[in-house]
């Protein structure tokens, strides 16, 4: 069989898929050449561009900021996004228990979270963390307990923002588990318990292995979102890095350097570089193809049917 | 994956009515779950205080932790200053068509990818997860330009057609039909005499409904929740969603009266909120093994 | 039959994309006039009765948040922009080009209408008016009355402005507070010590000749002091908008500090149970004002003539002077300032007319001269003076650190 002769066989699977393929020449491959032609360029996003070759890769490489802010961003991805994960699978567990009560309760107050805006999440942990009069600070003083600066110590920065993580993005894995787990057979586990398997074994011999297509999902794209980290210290400092620049991750850099939103009232301590935003896109996207690859391989399996 | 299609048709063996004593377990479940409950929840209980309180309440001392009187005043203001009501409906019906577009395309390509043989699948597919990992941001300024060039500014098609199949949903279904179509359906359906899109319709997405339902979840949230994409196009009060018209009450220079701002968002979240509830079971609850015996 | 049903489902797809390439949205003419604004930027009488004023042509107001984000992205593409924006000034001189000189088309009679040092803040390279001025923010000192009693200090305005015109009296106010009542009259030292310090002088990180200059006397002096001020603990570390900020002033921990006239928006919802105990004085080191936004108008297809002249209309003295009460615009227009509006007391503050105390300060402002680069370099600078204030660095080695990474000029 030739190969036009397949495609054609084929047409309604084209057909379907070509939305999708559609759409990203239209508005992906297009931007994705601006970028690539953007990074040879100095251009403050409004004046006029000036050619500059390689330089801002130079600039990257040579730049502390950059490496700071990519150290810093896998410091937050450990402490926020590993454990959310690894929370919100083991939460999927729990309350896939036979008759829990209460269920609709938690899930519910679970997802919470996702369905709260953006401005609430940027007030309330502002007002819970703050050095002075926060919560958090209020009850350690009234505990007679020696009170953090959560806000303006690097450490506290990082702990906050992976609290950030933690508290928003639990509801959304749990829901992926869950949605999941409910296509495993109840039938399975109440077998699996007959024959007195504790909660451990039939995690790792039902559900684990029943989930891995979605474990490799939550993996793939957990990965990717958790390292383009940015709305969260984005939020808290009102688009500048912290203190110390304790909440700079690498997409907040590039933010930084767009002259992102509100340019001119954000605490943007940099002048807007298109270029050197662009430049920064592209090492990013070489980081995280780079780690896609990487656990591509460890999962392959599971993306093969 | 054969092994996962395997124990999902050997379904209907449940033994639910069987009585069983309190275990301990079930105690340390609760206390755990109860914990996360107060954690999760506050923020959303807080928010509820403030855009019931006036500003000057929440940052009083000691704060204030019950909802106050204040509501109706605060939403006044909101209805008063912004384009809420019109916005609320542009907000409504933006969401449902694009996420019905997103479910209707994403849905049906992840079947394909999932499902059907076909030449070059594996590599498109590769693509597809590539696209996951493109470089956003610098974006922003050549697609404001494509859709300029298209003289889209100022209309909706910006905030329709780039999310109208994302690589999230087609690999989210991809996913979800490995796992919950067993490959003997399809041959079945195929031997009944089903087409391909009435295979699609009505084996496969019966099967993959929680996974379905969980995409609508987000990408409605997303869709409703979206400022900055929408802020850059529209140009128009008329067509703002409800992210921007809450945020016509940040004043000048930053201002912000917290409470009011509250207030309007506790508003907009409702829609979010009731449709969690509505949709949960689906989701959440197991109810596998109906679709399979369907 | 199921291929009919596939091919139409996968048509109707197809048709959707296709239906839409036939949109288009209708761009602006000449006798379409599109305003930007950020809400509470314009007076309520400009908004009012700008259709009115020029029935000739279809006024077209959006009020959008975000507004300078939203310029910048259209500025960027050169499509969708405006005819006039109100905006902040400094960012848009890269964009010069595309903003129309309005003293070619009618500003220059009205130019002595606004004050000299705003209008002049309102210039691009070789003088060009880029922007029209609206409105600008005067630093004055806001302070507690019933605890300033408390702490056994005058209350009167004249005393209390008299008290803290030098900064040794500031700091002396400052220190007295702290001991008496555990309360502070400075918020962050960059804002109550280091804006009054620099803008007073004229100072926003460029030369009186418009080059960048962030290793000035006056930058490095006016760190260095505002630096030690913080480090002597005089200050309850929060800047302005953020909730420690708030949390200080409803919790009566926050007595006192130095700001523009249109924060008294963000302490009036904050302290709301501090009304009527409030008043506002003169600040330390002189008069100061922040720059504030401008009208620029923008070169689309419409008559660059018509646009300028909504954009003074919008402006001027007697629209200008209905926007203080309501949505605290202090005015650009020296006239507004004897108007009634200006004139009437305010029960938060007991009584007391506020827009007089701020008239006189922006009457004596110097003009600032600013640059692109302005807004940056007070961020790098800020951000290194709230750090050296907490990590105790001395202030000299932190004014040097920030200096190294100012922006330098291009």
């Amino acid at each position: 069989m030739t190969e036009t002769a397949a495609v054609r066989r084929h047409w309604r699977e084209y057909l379907s898929i070509s939305p999708f393929f559609v759409l990203f020449a239209a508005f992906s491959i297009v931007p994705l050449i601006y970028a690539l032609y953007l990074s040879t360029q100095q251009w403050d996003g409004i004046g006029d561009s000036k050619f500059v070759g390689l330089a801002q890769w130079q600039r990257l490489v040579a730049s502390n900021d950059f490496w700071y802010a990519t150290g810093n961003t896998f410091l937050i991805f450990a402490m926020g996004q590993i454990p959310v994960i690894i929370g919100a699978l083991i939460a999927a567990v729990l309350l896939s228990q036979p008759r829990l009560r209460a269920r609709g309760l938690y899930q519910t107050a679970f997802f919470l979270p996702q369905v709260t805006s953006l401005v609430v999440v940027a007030v309330v942990f502002q007002a819970v963390f703050s050095n002075r009069f926060g919560l958090t600070n209020v009850l350690l003083q009234a505990a007679k307990l020696p009170t953090f600066q959560w806000l303006t110590d690097p450490w506290g920065i990082r702990i906050v923002i992976a609290a950030m993580i933690i508290w928003r993005g639990f509801g959304y894995f749990l829901l992926i588990f869950m949605a999941g787990i409910s296509a495993i057979d109840t039938g399975l586990y109440e077998a699996a318990r007959l024959d007195g398997a504790g909660p451990v074994r039939i995690l790792g011999s039902i559900t684990l292995p029943v989930l891995r297509p979605t474990v490799i999902f939550v993996a793939l794209t957990g990965t990717i979102s958790g390292l383009q980290l940015f709305t969260e210290p984005q939020l808290l400092f009102g688009g500048g890095s912290g203190p110390d620049r304790g909440g700079l991750t690498m997409m907040l850099l590039q933010y930084q350097y767009l002259g992102g939103p509100g340019a001119a009232t954000a605490q943007t301590a940099v002048t807007p570089d298109l270029g050197y935003a662009s430049v920064i896109g592209w090492a990013v996207f070489i980081i995280l193809l780079a780690i896609a690859a990487l656990s591509f391989r460890f999962t392959r399996r599971g993306l093969e049917d | 994956m054969t092994s996962i299609t395997r124990t999902g048709s050997a379904r209907g063996t449940s033994t639910r009515t069987r009585r069983r004593p309190i275990r301990p377990n079930l105690v340390a479940t609760h206390v755990v779950l109860a914990i996360g409950l107060v954690l999760f929840a506050f923020p959303f209980y807080w928010l509820v205080v403030m855009a019931t309180s006036s500003t000057s309440d929440i940052f009083s001392f000691p704060p204030r932790l019950i909802p106050g009187p204040e509501f109706f005043n605060n939403f006044g203001q909101v209805l008063a200053n912004t384009t809420f009501v019109q916005a609320f409906f542009n907000s409504i019906w933006l969401t449902a068509l694009t996420a019905t577009i997103q479910l209707f395309l994403a849905s049906l390509a992840g079947y394909v990818f999932a499902k059907r043989r076909f030449p070059g699948r594996d590599r498109l597919f590769g693509l597809v997860l590539v696209t996951l990992v493109l470089p956003t941001g610098v974006a922003l300024v050549p697609s404001y330009q494509i859709y300029a060039g298209l003289g889209w500014l100022n209309s909706f098609w910006p905030l329709i057609i780039p999310s109208a199949v994302s690589a999230f949903g087609v690999f989210w279904m991809r996913q979800a039909a490995v796992s919950a179509v067993p490959d003997e359906v399809i041959d079945a359906a195929a031997i009944d005499g089903a087409g391909f899109l009435r295979t699609y319709w009505t084996v496969v997405l019966p099967m993959i409904r929680p996974s379905l339902v969980a995409l609508g979840i987000f990408q409605i949230m997303w869709t409703w929740n979206d400022y900055l994409w929408p802020l850059l196009v529209l140009g128009n009060p008329a067509q703002y969603t409800l992210p921007i018209a809450i945020q016509q009450l940040k004043g000048n220079y930053g201002n912000v009266d917290y409470s009011v701002v509250m207030a309007g968002t506790l508003v907009a979240t409702l829609p979010l909120i009731a449709l969690f509830l509505a949709l949960r079971r689906t989701v959440l609850d197991n109810v596998a093994g109906s679709a399979v015996k369907g | 039959m199921s291929k009919i049903r596939t091919a139409a489902a996968m048509g109707a797809a197809a048709a959707l994309i296709a239906a839409l390439a036939g949109c288009s949205s209708g761009g602006s003419d000449s006798k379409t006039v599109t305003i930007w604004y950020r809400p509470n930027s314009l007076p309520a009488a400009s908004i009012k009765g700008v259709q009115k004023q020029f029935p000739d042509v279809t006024i077209k107001l959006v009020k959008t948040p975000d507004v300078d984000t939203k310029l910048t992205s259209a500025l960027r593409a050169n499509s969708g922009v405006p005819d006039i924006a109100v905006a902040n000034t400094q960012p848009l001189r890269s964009a010069q080009s595309k903003i129309v000189d309005v003293s070619k088309y009618g500003f220059a009679s009205v130019k002595s209408d606004y004050l000299d040092w705003k209008v002049k803040a309102a210039q691009g390279d070789d003088g060009a008016q880029i922007g029209i001025p609206i409105d600008i923010g005067p630093e004055g000192f806001f302070y507690r009355v019933d605890k300033f009693k408390a702490a056994g200090l005058p209350t009167d305005p004249a005393d209390v402005g008299k008290l803290v015109s030098t900064f040794d009296g500031y700091e002396q106010v400052a220190q007295t507070t702290k001991d008496k009542l555990g309360a502070f009259v400075c918020d962050s030292p960059d804002s109550s010590v280091y804006v009054p310090k620099t803008f007073g002088q004229g100072y926003f990180y460029y030369s009186s000749d418009g080059k960048l200059d962030p290793g000035s006397a006056v930058n490095k002096q006016g760190f260095i002091d505002a630096t030690t001020f913080g480090q002597k603990g005089l200050c309850l570390n929060a800047q302005p908008y953020q909730s420690d900020w708030s949390a200080g002033a409803s919790q009566g921990k926050l007595v006192g500090f130095v700001g523009p006239a249109y924060e008294a928006t963000l302490l009036s919802s904050s302290a709301q149970n501090s009304s009527g105990q409030w008043r506002v004085t003169t600040a330390p080191g002189g008069s100061s004002s922040q720059i504030g936004s401008n009208l620029s108008v923008f070169k689309t297809n419409a008559d660059p003539k018509v646009t300028t002249k909504i954009a003074i209309w919008l402006t001027n003295a007697t629209n200008q002077a209905s926007g203080y009460q309501t949505d605290r615009l202090f005015p650009s227009t020296p006239a507004s300032y004897s108007m009634a509006a200006m004139k009437e007391p305010e029960s938060y503050f007991g009584g007391q007319v506020t827009a007089q105390v701020f008239a006189g300060i922006a009457k004596d402002a110097p003009t600032v001269t600013t640059g692109p680069a302005s807004i940056t370099t007070q961020t790098v600078f800020n951000n290194a003076m709230i750090d050296a204030v907490k990590n105790k660095t001395n202030p000299s080695d932190a004014f040097a650190k920030a200096l190294s990474a100012a922006p330098t000029a291009q």
